[in-house]
């Protein structure tokens, strides 16, 4: 069987996930198991930003996935993220300028394509993003 | 003895676990890539997103980290350095880290339900119920534990009490300027970062000395606002600041332990009996986190579980992850044995594990050029921090159970619940005045194991959870069976005498909790075993059907 070819593009989208992660150790986990309690969530603010991303997401899977390698990270992520971001902005020979803005530019949530912020904090409007990413990704 | 040739030697071990008896439970459990997984078959891009294994390692490991891996084995040091190590290892590689990966897989296989699912899956609803109710009491005995540790810190390091003010003021500022007005998150992490060096600053000139009473008045006050408050405000701005501490506590540390090499003074082993009580069962049970923890089932099953792109990725992010935790409680251990016993001692007596622990790391950073009154008040800092987080997290989570708990019984009667149950303020004020009313008989050392046993008895009850599955697939589950029949004698073991030692001491309150995840965990226990033997009685009938065919 032929190996399925590597995706040309990388979209991450930063945003956080819903529980505690770092000090909140022990008992923060708790959120996992009971994260329903009433059909509210404990921690309501972040699920609105993952619910608002979800969607997102699924729009890139359906338009991208087979153009470019689509990741959901953390920014509390911190070994995985800031060297991803550096590692992507010069795999894309991002100019310096834009590069900085990248890495220390980003607000959340945030979709980066290539080394390039696309939309971040509140421009997340699908046409928006949809419009941005195709100047960016030939399909 | 060289420290750094005992964590050289630990990293071989883990090691050596990882490619061996790791692969066996890899083998054991079948993971098969061909297999899809919850993040694929259920994709959803909320809860279910399939996730690189670097990207998931490093969110699992950051949700497993935290102060119970620094505080339990330091405070165990006291049976000397030689058994907590042993424990740390062996209970890593031999129990915790089965622990971890046999919980994610059965998550995954159980379309990434939480343990709390699976539990009633296996065990039945009454088995979730009491689920519920010891939750509920283990978030208390944390809030207790951690109130006392963080009072005793501030008592100590007075510079960390006005640090850790000022912390919450600048980690507002931050949650209101990202959150509220669209700031970039770098630059205003880096402006957050300098803000608590300068928060380090003035605590040193201006130390906050209070009593410990007072301090945990103070923050059972901070925690009932800061629990109800919405989360961008506190919890979500300084959850992430911690998470650039946390990194950069672990540096300074490891590298501060590789330049500073130092030499193990403390007693390789104490005696059997100390002030904590016997080497067993005390010792397994104080040393939770970092050797097994019942809580990591939560993590593998609440979210990796849900983002597990495939399933041999189980190996690094089950087995893989809980290693690198027993490496952090391998270097807490060394801050505490690199004392001589005198000194552990007074430490201990003078503000407790954290302040110790803070001792040591300051100790490391003199190689780095750091001042040791700038390294003390910073590794103080960053772990109050850590504890703070942990309180704002127990109290919001004791909240929202308690007012599940009366929901779920009144549904079942039919009948509404009585809205003073249900009122968050009511709930909130019941989790951290049960707390506080424990932290202010001031027993540390008495609570802290207790809160361990828990820990604990929930790792026996995952284990359990995961031998039944097994066991209903027909497979061989002896690697999840013997840990369990080990942590439960533990826990039973731990808690009877606990409670018995807390009796003839006069701590009825402590007793009384005691008592109560005693009889949870003996329910729990005979409900599971229940649903063991059925399982084995069916497929005896099974087997005698096929045999008469």
């Amino acid at each position: 069987m032929a190996k399925a070819k590597k995706p040309q593009h990388s979209i991450i989208i930063i945003r956080e996930e819903e529980e505690q992660m770092t000090g909140g150790s022990c008992c923060g986990t708790f959120s996992g198991d009971f994260r329903e309690f009433d059909g509210d969530a404990v921690f309501a603010e972040r699920r609105q930003m993952i619910l608002s991303t979800g969607s997102i997401y699924r729009r890139l899977m359906e338009e991208y996935k087979d153009y470019a390698e689509i990741d959901v990270v953390d920014p509390r992520n911190l070994p995985y993220l800031i060297p991803r971001l550096i590692r992507d902005t010069r795999k894309y020979k991002v100019p310096i300028w834009e590069s900085l803005r990248t890495i220390f530019g980003y607000r959340l949530p945030t979709i980066i394509c290539d080394g390039r912020i696309i939309a971040t904090g509140n421009q997340m409007d699908w046409h928006f993003i949809y419009k941005r990413l195709r100047d960016q990704i030939t399909v | 003895m060289s420290g750094l040739l005992i964590v050289g030697v630990c990293i071989a071990l883990f090691l050596i676990a990882y490619v061996t008896y790791g692969s066996y439970i890899v083998k054991q459990l079948d993971l098969d890539d061909n297999r899809k997984t919850p993040a694929h078959t259920e994709q959803d891009g909320v809860d279910y997103v399939p996730t690189k294994s670097p990207v998931l390692l490093g969110h699992h490991f950051a949700s497993i980290a935290g102060a119970s891996p620094i505080v339990g084995p330091i405070t165990a040091a006291v049976f000397g350095w030689i058994p907590a190590l042993i424990w740390i290892v062996l209970g890593n590689i031999f129990i915790g880290a089965v622990h971890d990966i046999t919980a994610l897989v059965a998550s995954v296989r159980h379309k990434g339900k939480s343990i709390g699912m699976i539990i009633q899956d296996s065990i039945g609803v009454s088995g979730k119920k009491l689920f519920n109710l010891f939750a509920w009491l283990t978030l208390v005995l944390i809030v207790a534990a951690f109130l006392i540790i963080t009072a005793n810190t501030f008592v100590a390091e007075p510079a960390a009490g006005t640090a850790s003010l000022l912390f919450i003021i600048v980690a507002v500022l931050y949650g209101f300027f990202v959150y509220r007005r669209n700031v970039p998150t770098l630059p205003a992490t880096i402006i957050g970062i300098v803000a608590l060096f300068a928060c380090i600053a003035v605590g040193l000139a201006f130390p906050i000395s209070l009593s410990q009473s007072t301090w945990v008045l103070l923050m059972m006050v901070y925690i009932v606002i800061a629990s109800i408050a919405p989360v961008w405000i506190l919890l979500q701005p300084r959850d992430y600041l911690n998470s650039f501490l946390l990194y950069s506590l672990m540096i300074g540390a490891v590298v501060g332990l590789v330049l500073t090499n130092p030499t193990i003074q403390f007693s390789g082993f104490s005696g059997f009996k100390t002030d904590l009580g016997y080497l067993f069962p005390v010792l397994f049970v104080t040393i939770a986190c970092g050797a097994v923890s019942g809580f990591h089932s939560l993590v593998a099953s609440g979210t990796t579980s849900k983002q597990l792109n495939k399933e041999s990725d189980a190996k690094l992010l089950g087995y893989g992850a809980m290693l690198i935790e027993g490496l952090l409680a391998v270097i807490a251990l060394i801050t505490a044995a690199m004392l001589i016993p005198a000194d552990y001692s007074n430490l201990m007596k003078n503000g407790g594990p954290v302040a110790l622990f803070s001792a040591g790391v300051g100790q490391f950073m003199t190689t780095l050029g750091i001042p040791l009154a700038i390294g003390k008040s910073f590794s103080a800092l960053v772990v109050s921090a850590f504890a703070l987080t942990t309180l704002d997290t127990a109290t919001r989570l004791g909240r929202f159970i308690f007012a599940e708990y009366f929901d779920q019984e009144a549904k079942e009667t039919g009948k509404a619940a009585p809205s003073v149950l249900t009122n968050k303020w009511v709930g909130t004020v019941a989790t951290a005045g049960a707390g506080g009313l424990l932290a202010l008989s001031g027993q540390w050392a008495a609570i802290w194991p207790i809160f361990g046993s828990a820990n604990q008895l929930l790792g026996a009850i995952a284990l359990l959870a995961v031998s039944v599955w097994l066991a209903k697939m027909g497979k061989s589950n002896w690697y999840t069976k013997y840990p369990m029949y080990f942590m439960f004698a533990v826990t039973f073991t731990a808690l009877v005498t606990l409670v018995w030692g807390n009796l003839t001491k006069g701590n009825y309150l402590i007793s009384i909790f005691g008592v109560a995840l005693l009889i949870l965990s003996v329910l729990l226990g005979s409900l599971a075993n229940k649903s063991l033997k059925n399982i084995a009685v069916g497929r005896n009938s099974g087997k005698s059907q096929k045999t008469t065919a």
